[in-house]
């Protein structure tokens, strides 16, 4: 979504549906991330993640060839145009 | 749109008691865009370097600001307005800005929106009004109640200097809506603004150039150093905390008369031995804006323009907070 120090921001959540327009990845362990099509353009060749840190345990967006740069704690991102 | 009529305080004080103290109302030529949805305060609130959350009609009914001044960073400040009355009615937030970005802040909103339930709009059928209180020292706050053409009557988030904002019906009868007042002339509002040192506008507050903190955007209320993410956050609230600002915008004036073409914007302003002291930014006739080195401010300046030294003057205003007017 839009917002954060750097512009734009990512959100997790787990969930249990699936919409017409989101797209997904599987691993053999069988767990599944699901990106909604708009989103998917600005994640789109990401590796997700879990990460433990002093700051957060979570799922994090690890990397992301679609952001310029990013914020400290990870959250946020700006976008190349 | 709902139409809603606001009884400011003090009514029944200001009806008894003045004669004379018209206050004046100035058709502003700035363009008002509409945030509507179930989610325009929350999309808003990420963007922007005020607390959007105070618009909330819920949180503090009876003190909730109808108007919240805020900077988007690297464009110009804007200030925004609730106009719906409850949390029962879909949220409805109006920016008001300078015309000349209006499409700016639609793109940059639109680059931001992605999935949020937000429709983005302009409203070229409203129009924005600045209400200045008459000569009178005393109730900036009492001001008569606004009748239906009237969408919103209130205070200006910036300063009490500056009054009230209007925001009505295009072609909307002012004295009708507020009785006794006068419409005045939109360059006595910028002489009124310079003087008082309230920055507006692109040529006041050029993005992409204008600071939030250097430009006062703190003094006049819009930026909440206690809310989340936007971006610029990082360095405005570093400077705020840890910085020293040493160079703001302060209200200037030109005791003498100056050369036909004015003050070109950016002109750079020297102190009496020929030290840098700042930039002009802005202006109209003898008066304008200028961004000075603190330091400065009370010595003698002035501006080379062509051969001449031109002499101008700085004033502390007196509605910054005490503790910085040093």
């Amino acid at each position: 979504e839009g917002g954060g120090c750097s512009g734009f921001q990512y959100k997790f959540s787990l969930d249990t549906v699936i919409n017409p327009d989101d797209r997904q990845g599987q691993r053999d362990c069988g767990a599944r991330v699901v990106v909604d099509v708009d989103s998917l353009a600005f994640v789109k060749g990401s590796m997700v993640d879990f990460s433990q840190e002093l700051i957060r345990s979570s799922f994090q967006v690890v990397s992301n060839p679609q952001a310029e740069k990013g914020c400290s704690c990870g959250t946020s991102f700006s976008v190349k145009f | 749109m709902l139409v809603r009529a606001i009884t400011a305080p003090g009514l029944r004080r200001w009806c008894r008691g003045r004669r004379g103290a018209a206050a004046a109302c100035f058709p502003l030529g700035r363009a008002l865009l509409g945030v509507r949805g179930a989610e325009a305060a929350v999309f808003l609130q990420g963007l922007l370097t005020n607390d959007v959350t105070q618009l909330d009609p819920n949180k503090n009914p009876a003190l909730a600001p109808a108007a919240v001044g805020v900077y988007f960073p690297d464009l110009v400040g804007v200030t925004l307005f609730r106009l719906h009355g409850s949390t029962a009615e879909e949220p409805h937030i109006l920016l008001e800005c300078d015309s000349s970005v209006l499409d700016s802040i639609q793109k940059h909103l639109k680059l931001y929106k992605i999935r949020r339930k937000v429709t983005i709009a302009p409203c070229p059928d409203l129009s924005l009004w600045a209400v200045i209180p008459g000569e009178q020292p005393g109730d900036a706050s009492s001001l008569p109640k606004c009748a239906d053409p009237a969408l919103l009557l209130t205070p200006d988030p910036r300063a009490e200097v500056m009054g009230w904002r209007l925001i009505a019906k295009k072609g909307a009868n002012l004295s009708e809506i507020i009785p006794g007042s006068q419409v005045g002339d939109v360059q006595d509002y910028h002489r009124h603004r310079y003087k008082q040192g309230i920055p507006e506008g692109v040529k006041d507050l050029p993005p992409g150039v204008a600071l939030p903190l250097e430009s006062n955007l703190a003094f006049m209320n819009g930026i909440s150093f206690t809310k989340g993410c936007y971006i610029g956050q990082e360095l405005t609230a570093r400077t705020h905390h840890m910085g020293v600002i040493r160079k703001r915008l302060l209200p200037v004036s030109f005791p003498e008369p100056l050369p036909s073409a004015g003050v070109p914007e950016g002109a750079e302003i020297l102190t009496e031995s020929g030290k840098r002291a700042g930039k002009f930014r802005a202006g109209g006739g003898e008066l304008g804006i200028a961004l000075l080195r603190l330091a400065h401010v009370n010595e003698p300046l002035c501006i080379k323009l062509g051969g001449d030294r031109v002499k101008l003057r700085a004033a502390t205003p007196e509605w910054w907070p005490k503790a910085a007017a040093k």
